[in-house]
């Protein structure tokens, strides 16, 4: 992962660095290892989760200027040479608005997309055979003329218009005059200076691009092969899509229908997507001959956190990053645990008063310890956790582990469910709780992050301006209310910046909107009801199925949070699925969490219907609230006012 | 420019009638003092309250042209200026007044849009672009998010993501609009316009209060103020700003705030198309507002002469 601090704030995105900056400061990790492979790949992951860093590692600049700087054993070697093919939000709705204009006229519509695409591509294309010869000195006589030489190739069978200077620079150019041709006859067209009817369009508009690529890199090949250019580049090209899902829908559709399923191809596919492909609008769900099968056609590399081993490399990652990124800052190497402290310790933040009267030296769990303090203390002020102690056969009040075994499978599994509840809890009501101190240390600050480099990095740098090198040349450390204020900072403004998504608002046909934003504030309420309000229960609820009753509508806006990493998709098996987003596990995104008052624990799972009862399929919006669950509250969430 | 010096005689005056009662003011104080070849006013198909009645009555009873169209449609307004505006049998020079005090940004995006691809055969269009200041009314404390982050038609031309996004912001002081647009788009750098207080100190303040967030973590030197009583000081330095980034960049302006200052974005854009404007709005959510006129006008003089456009204010 990379970091550039050009501007205050920045949202850390790699495709604001050059490959020279990506290579810099990229870490390799196991996604990378998978992704180089010699297969056809979907590296699928929400917005920020680090998919650009690595497709732009797959180019042999990056490679190069990484490999530059790397001993020999840590050098990096693919059987590919990638082309990085990038997109972006500003071209997608550039395109999805043109074609909306045209909406009559869907083949001029569809012409003036592929004419665009394939002239990126190609544009991507010949951009990567510069870099390859630019980066192999050749002596400049045998450099001109083995230019010269493919560019005359190129020039052909790209059919560019003629007289043209037989260089790289202008074939690119030649190729980035087309992007003015198609505005041109546009312009025309609105200006009704043309109709549609008599347009001639030039054969790109028309072609297939893979073909052509092909013959392109046949070429390029053909004329450097001997030398050092390709000597000790592998045969395989890899195209290298980024953010398939904003790509127009027929490029979608040629890629992962048609293109991973062909092995006559002398190139690769490398796509990144969303946690989900949409598989309803890319598919006609009636040939099912037409999807191409996972570990048959393309492998598939989850880049987020959705189990025990994803985890573990996460924070694996994180440290390293942040270690990396503070010997940056300060030129010193540091133990984070010294300066974040230990997530296990933030729980006393809860229980401070209590650290007074506890003793130090009782084992935890056991009579005097702070663990058995609150315990206790919570069996006084909420009825349900007497009940459930008195069930279990603990005494409230003196809440010991009975065995041995208990101490796992109840005590440390409710720890904190009961300090939670202890924490948010007072005899009768709520305490309101405007910052919640619960959220510090490591591993904590890497959970929240949940899989998503850009959310760390932008956690990085609102805690930078608190570290400062003291006069050993140490980095102090950051007080752990002082770190959750930080983290509930930076999970407000990642909740506002959901919230205010374009995609995330859907018009309702009485003329109002449902927002996302609205949807995930219902879900975390619910879960903070189920794990502190509600009766007490070991396995309260933290995640839900999406079942077939949810409308249509909450679906779609679902669909967008996946996309936008609000929430995580858990424990995933299957990826293209006529299913599409139904019947899996999902939870909020951990960034959220501390907006919502939730400990960083992964709990029960109910479907989402229960949670939604207003927004059901045909039922439409339900004007009543649902009512309260637990009577004994009746101002459920005053907590926050 | 001020409206005594406005030609005497006007091809056609287009006004619109909506809830806001300023949108009848600068006829006001033009039918006394010039004289209009033909009057057109363009109606919104929703929103039908507050002041509206009112204006269209206004409107009617000095024989104005009436039309109902869609707020949000480019197309619409585009076809009706196709349809009522002709200036075959008028002199070489074309003189329009245009009030878009109570136009959406579609609308008057649609005005420029329409004459900028207008056969002029020689002729020279001078369009007279006037607004009418409002009394400051403050922002609602609680708005929607954004609905819609788009191009807008006519000032967005199609382009290959090569090069990274450059997003610039004319502040309003709407809640939640200009925030987190850089993240939506994925833009590489920000700039920042804001009108300074020469012109409404509780104006200024609103805008700096309500963007607090978005400023403070905007480098100084990619925040411009400018006064909105002189928008051309405001032309110069958005077409220095844009000429020194578009090698690099892919320039997306955003304007949010002012009437005035959105207007010369879009003149920025026409006279180069590798510029977009976006509309960023929460549409039809908006709350209605009635904003009554403060008696300050501005008037902007944009001649078309295809294929160059000029402005002065």
């Amino acid at each position: 992962m990379n970091i550039k601090f050009k501007y205050k704030y920045d949202t850390f995105n790699a495709r604001y660095l050059s490959f020279e900056e990506v290579a810099k400061s990229f870490i390799t990790n196991n996604v990378f290892e998978q992704l180089i492979a010699n297969n056809n790949t979907l590296l699928m992951g929400p917005r920020g989760c680090g998919k650009t860093t690595l497709l732009k590692m797959l180019t042999p600049k990056a490679i190069h200027h990484y490999n530059e700087r790397k001993p020999s054993s840590e050098k990096i070697f693919f059987p590919f040479i990638g082309i990085y093919i990038p997109a972006d939000i500003q071209w997608e709705k550039q395109l999805s608005n043109f074609s909306k204009r045209f909406i009559d006229t869907p083949e001029f519509s569809q012409k003036i997309s592929r004419g665009l695409v394939n002239t990126h591509i190609l544009i991507s294309l010949v951009n990567t055979f510069y870099d390859l010869v630019k980066q192999n000195s050749l002596e400049e006589k045998i450099n001109l003329i083995k230019e010269y030489e493919v560019c005359d190739l190129l020039a052909e069978y790209l059919k560019l218009k003629k007289p043209i200077s037989l260089t790289f620079y202008s074939i690119i150019i030649a190729l980035k005059s087309r992007v003015i041709e198609i505005n041109t006859i546009i312009n025309k067209i609105d200006g009704g200076q043309e109709t549609i009817s008599d347009l001639k369009f030039d054969d790109y508009f028309f072609e297939e691009i893979f073909p052509t690529v092909s013959v392109c890199c046949d070429a390029f090949k053909k004329v450097y092969e001997d030398d050092q250019v390709l000597k000790n580049q592998p045969s395989r090209w890899a195209l290298c899509f980024d953010e398939l899902e904003i790509a127009p829908k027929w490029l979608q559709k040629e890629l992962i229908v048609y293109s991973l399923r062909n092995e006559e191809q002398n190139f690769l596919l490398k796509l990144t997507t969303t946690p989900l492909i949409d598989s309803d609008n890319l598919f006609d769900l009636h040939k099912s001959t037409e999807k191409p099968s996972q570990n048959e056609d393309y492998k598939v590399i989850r880049n987020w956190v959705f189990n025990q081993e994803s985890s573990r490399s996460w924070e694996i990652f994180c440290k390293a990053l942040f270690v990396s990124l503070l010997y940056r800052e300060f030129n010193v190497k540091t133990d984070l645990e010294k300066i974040f402290g230990k997530t296990t310790s933030n729980l006393n933040i809860a229980t401070a008063p209590l650290n007074f009267i506890s003793n130090k030296n009782a084992k935890p769990y056991y009579e005097g310890s702070v663990e058995w303090i609150i315990f206790k203390t919570l069996a006084e002020k909420d009825a349900s956790f007497y009940k459930f102690l008195d069930k279990k056969q603990i005494t409230p009040f003196n809440p010991v582990p009975p065995s041995k075994d208990s101490e796992d499978s109840i005590f440390r599994k409710i720890k904190p469910i009961v300090y939670s509840r202890h924490y948010f809890r007072r005899v009768g009501g709520l305490r309101s709780r405007k910052v919640n101190d619960l959220y510090s240390g490591i591993p904590l600050l890497f959970e929240i992050c949940d899989g998503n480099p850009r959310t760390l990095l932008n956690l990085f740098e609102s805690i930078l301006p608190k570290l400062k090198k003291d006069q050993k040349g140490r980095i102090n450390s950051i007080n752990l209310s002082e770190q959750s204020r930080i983290i509930k900072n930076v999970s407000e403004l990642k909740l506002e910046s959901i919230k205010n998504n374009p995609s995330s608002n859907m018009a309702l046909e009485d003329g109002k909107r449902i927002g996302l934003g609205e949807i995930l504030d219902k879900i975390g309420k619910f879960f903070f009801e189920s794990l502190v309000i509600n009766e007490f229960n070991m396995d309260p609820i933290g995640s839900f199925f999406i079942d077939k009753n949810i409308d249509d509508r909450i679906v779609g806006l679902l669909k967008i949070g996946l996309n936008l990493g609000a929430i995580q998709y858990i424990n995933p098996k299957q990826d293209i699925t006529d299913e599409d987003i139904y019947n899996k596990q999902y939870r909020l995104s951990f960034s959220l969490y501390p907006h919502y008052n939730l400990p960083i624990r992964e709990y029960s799972v109910i479907n989402l219907s229960k949670i939604l009862p207003e927004y059901l399929k045909d039922k439409g919006r339900i004007k009543n609230k649902p009512k309260s669950i637990r009577p004994d509250f009746p101002k459920l969430f005053d907590y926050d006012e | 420019m001020s409206i005594e010096e406005l030609p005497d005689n006007l091809d056609y005056i287009i006004c619109a009638t909506g809830y806001e009662s300023r949108c009848t003011y600068a006829f006001g104080q033009l039918a006394s003092k010039k004289q209009f070849s033909k009057k057109i006013c363009v109606g919104f198909n929703d929103n039908k309250v507050l002041a509206r009645e009112k204006s269209d009555l206004y409107f009617r009873e000095n024989k104005f042209e009436e039309h109902i169209i869609d707020s949000s449609s480019a197309h619409e307004i585009f076809n009706l200026l196709k349809g009522v505006i002709d200036i075959s049998n008028l002199t070489n020079e074309v003189n329009i007044a245009i009030d878009y005090s109570s136009m959406t940004k579609v609308w008057y995006a649609g005005v420029l849009n329409y004459f900028k691809t207008l056969e002029l055969n020689g002729k020279v269009i001078n369009l007279f672009f006037i607004y009418s200041f409002s009394e400051f009314t403050p922002p609602a404390t609680s708005g929607p998010y954004n609905a819609y982050v788009d191009p807008i038609e006519g000032f967005s031309n199609l382009t290959i993501p090569e090069r990274p996004t450059a997003l610039i912001i004319g502040l309003g002081y709407e809640k939640k609009r200009a925030f987190s647009l850089k993240e939506y788009l994925d833009a590489e750098v920000i700039y920042l316009f804001i009108a300074d207080n020469s012109f409404s100190q509780e104006y200024y303040d609103a805008v700096i209060k309500e963007n607090k967030v978005l400023i403070q973590h905007t480098p100084s030197e990619n925040i411009f103020y400018y006064p909105l009583n002189d928008i051309t000081y405001a032309e110069m330095i958005l077409t220095n700003l844009c000429e020194s980034l578009l090698n690099n960049y892919r320039i997306v302006l955003a304007p949010c705030g002012p009437k005035p200052f959105t207007l010369i974005n879009f003149v920025v854009s026409l006279n180069n198309n590798d510029i977009d404007v976006w509309r960023v709005s929460a549409g039809s959510l908006n709350p209605p507002v009635d904003k009554k006129a403060n008696n300050g006008i501005l008037v902007s003089k944009i001649e078309i002469i295809n294929p160059i456009n000029s402005m002065s204010t």
